[in-house]
């Protein structure tokens, strides 16, 4: 079985299993590794890190489809876990998402979400956003659904629509959606618990995504409390862009108050450890492979 | 031996069409139902505007594959030219490639980086099976190599037997033959041998009846750049009627 197969079927068997997953955002590949080697279930390649690592720019829809997907795909390459994607609103008209669908899941991308804020969209937790009227996310998900290759590519809807129109519009929405494929359900920025309750209340057996945002919009829930709630998945989309960065202030502010890096290397990684890390071993070992000398026997 | 082309054994003249850009893709999708060669030296000249296919990088020509493979189900032959590198840059380059949809990598023994010339500096034996078994692990069953030899005019037919019978034993799906004259590829299609043997095609060259199947160096793009130079001369010619 081939490494894209082999990510949406154990997605898919996740997602509709019966432990929540863990996913976490990566801004980059090397990220991913890391959230791979500690224990993160999935890695979510999503706009908030991407345009921050990226463009060193806010999520307001300045990060391109060409960008997202490349970003992802290098997250992709670098581990062995399921990664989702953050497909935005697929990036223009019904032409448009069909493209994003076949290239996401061309790259080996499980799943991805749409959304039907209006473009250039913004992070779900940002204020000011607006959204399309339904028909237009419903008509994109239709399209996605019928233009993916492999069933177990899954698709998410995620609607906006609870900071412009309510929660009830929001699960309305989501019905919509639904109907028209999604395979699963994300409503973006609920504002306390019981909005969480009334979700999974609203969609008891479909497979829900919480996303916990530091500072965002949503209570900071624990994830043993979001599988009693009924969430599926949920996600980290800030955590690992704010400690890097928290983590290279602090670096630098060292630096330019003792000229030298002497005093943060108790908080690095060591020159062996993280060659090691990022596989130098293995790259030497294969490199050995192909040697002349080993090439002799074919001679 | 090549599953792939076992596939097309009905078509005695099978000529694998070579392209560089989107629209001759579209159209070949639409006309023909045989593998298509993704040219590193066609695609340098469409991304690049540059006819030395050294100057293409192994991520600017994944993308096109990439953005080709979206557009046809047809068998894609992807360039992997001469490795872009040592052995273990080929074993990154063929996984690259291979992910990015390509169902064979031609891989060529010229030493990197490849030229697009007539007479190519090529690679040692050595250097050349240590890079098939490079492609070789990094990719999967399904994934074909192929391997272009393009220094007869350097090694001659002797030694191109003994490159041949190396990379059957090293694992090549098939052999290419490039810049042959035509006794050249008689002498070698006359031997026996275990894997398909190609050669390169241009429309008038002589067919030798050996050989499995061939694969075009550009004709489409060669007959759109013709084209081109007649339209420039007549625009050319209307500017000046124009500034009369």
């Amino acid at each position: 079985m081939r490494k894209n197969e082999l990510m949406r079927e154990t997605f898919k068997k996740a997602v509709f299993g019966d432990q929540i997953i863990r996913m976490v955002v990566a801004p980059d590949a090397l990220a991913a590794k890391i959230a791979e080697e500690n224990g993160a279930d999935a890695v979510f390649a999503a706009g908030y890190a991407t345009s921050a690592s990226t463009l060193a720019m806010p999520d307001r829809g300045i990060a391109d489809f060409g960008m997202m997907l490349e970003r992802c795909r290098e997250i992709i390459n670098a581990v062995n876990i399921p990664v989702f994607a953050d497909a935005d609103t697929g990036y223009g008209d019904l032409e448009n998402v069909k493209r994003t669908v076949r290239s996401y899941e061309m790259i080996g991308a499980a799943g991805i979400f749409l959304e039907d804020q209006k473009w250039p969209k913004r992070c779900g937790h940002m204020a000011g956003k607006s959204v399309e009227a339904p028909e237009v996310l419903e008509a994109k998900i239709a399209t996605a659904v019928a233009t993916r290759q492999h069933d177990d590519f899954l698709i998410m809807s995620r609607t906006d629509a609870r900071a412009v129109y309510g929660l009830d519009d929001a699960i309305a929405r989501s019905h919509r959606y639904q109907d028209a494929g999604a395979d699963m359900v994300f409503i973006e920025a609920p504002r306390n618990r019981e909005e969480l309750v009334s979700i999974h209340e609203a969609f008891p057996t479909t497979p829900l995504m919480a996303n916990m945002i530091e500072g965002g919009a949503t209570p900071l829930t624990q994830t043993a409390d979001l599988q009693r709630l009924g969430f599926r998945i949920v996600v980290y989309p800030t955590a690992m862009t704010y400690a890097q960065t928290y983590a290279n202030e602090a670096l630098l502010q060292s630096l330019q108050e003792t000229g030298t890096t002497q005093k943060f290397e108790d908080r690095m990684v060591t020159f062996s450890r993280f060659n090691h890390f990022v596989g130098l071993d293995e790259v030497n070992a294969r490199e050995q492979c192909y040697t002349p000398e080993k090439m002799k026997q074919y001679l | 031996m090549s599953h792939l082309l076992n596939q097309y054994a009905s078509n005695r003249h099978l000529i694998m069409p070579a392209i560089g850009e989107g629209m001759a893709l579209r159209l070949l999708n639409r006309n023909q139902l045989v593998p298509i060669y993704l040219s590193a030296t066609l695609a340098t000249q469409t991304l690049l505007g540059e006819t030395n296919q050294g100057l293409l990088t192994l991520s600017e020509y994944a993308k096109f594959l990439r953005d080709m493979r979206l557009t046809t189900n047809l068998p894609l032959i992807a360039d992997l030219q001469s490795g872009f590198g040592n052995p273990l840059n080929t074993y990154y380059a063929a996984q690259e490639l291979e992910r990015s949809g390509g169902d064979v990598l031609l891989l060529n023994d010229q030493h990197y980086p490849a030229h697009s010339e007539e007479q190519p500096a090529t690679t040692n034996l050595a250097d050349l099976l240590g890079k098939l078994r490079a492609a070789r692990d990094a990719t999967s069953e399904g994934t074909e190599i192929w391997v272009k030899l393009e220094g007869l005019w350097e090694y001659g037919p002797t030694d191109i037997l003994n490159r041949m019978q190396a990379l059957t034993k090293a694992g090549a799906d098939a052999i290419i033959i490039d810049h042959w004259q035509a006794d050249q590829l008689t002498t070698i299609a006359a031997q026996k041998r275990t894997i398909p043997l190609l050669a390169t095609w241009t429309p008038s060259c002589q067919m030798d009846a050996q050989i499995d199947a061939w694969l075009d160096t550009g004709l489409l793009i060669r007959e759109a750049q013709r084209a081109q130079q007649e339209a420039l001369a007549a625009f050319m010619g209307g500017i000046a009627y124009a500034q009369k």
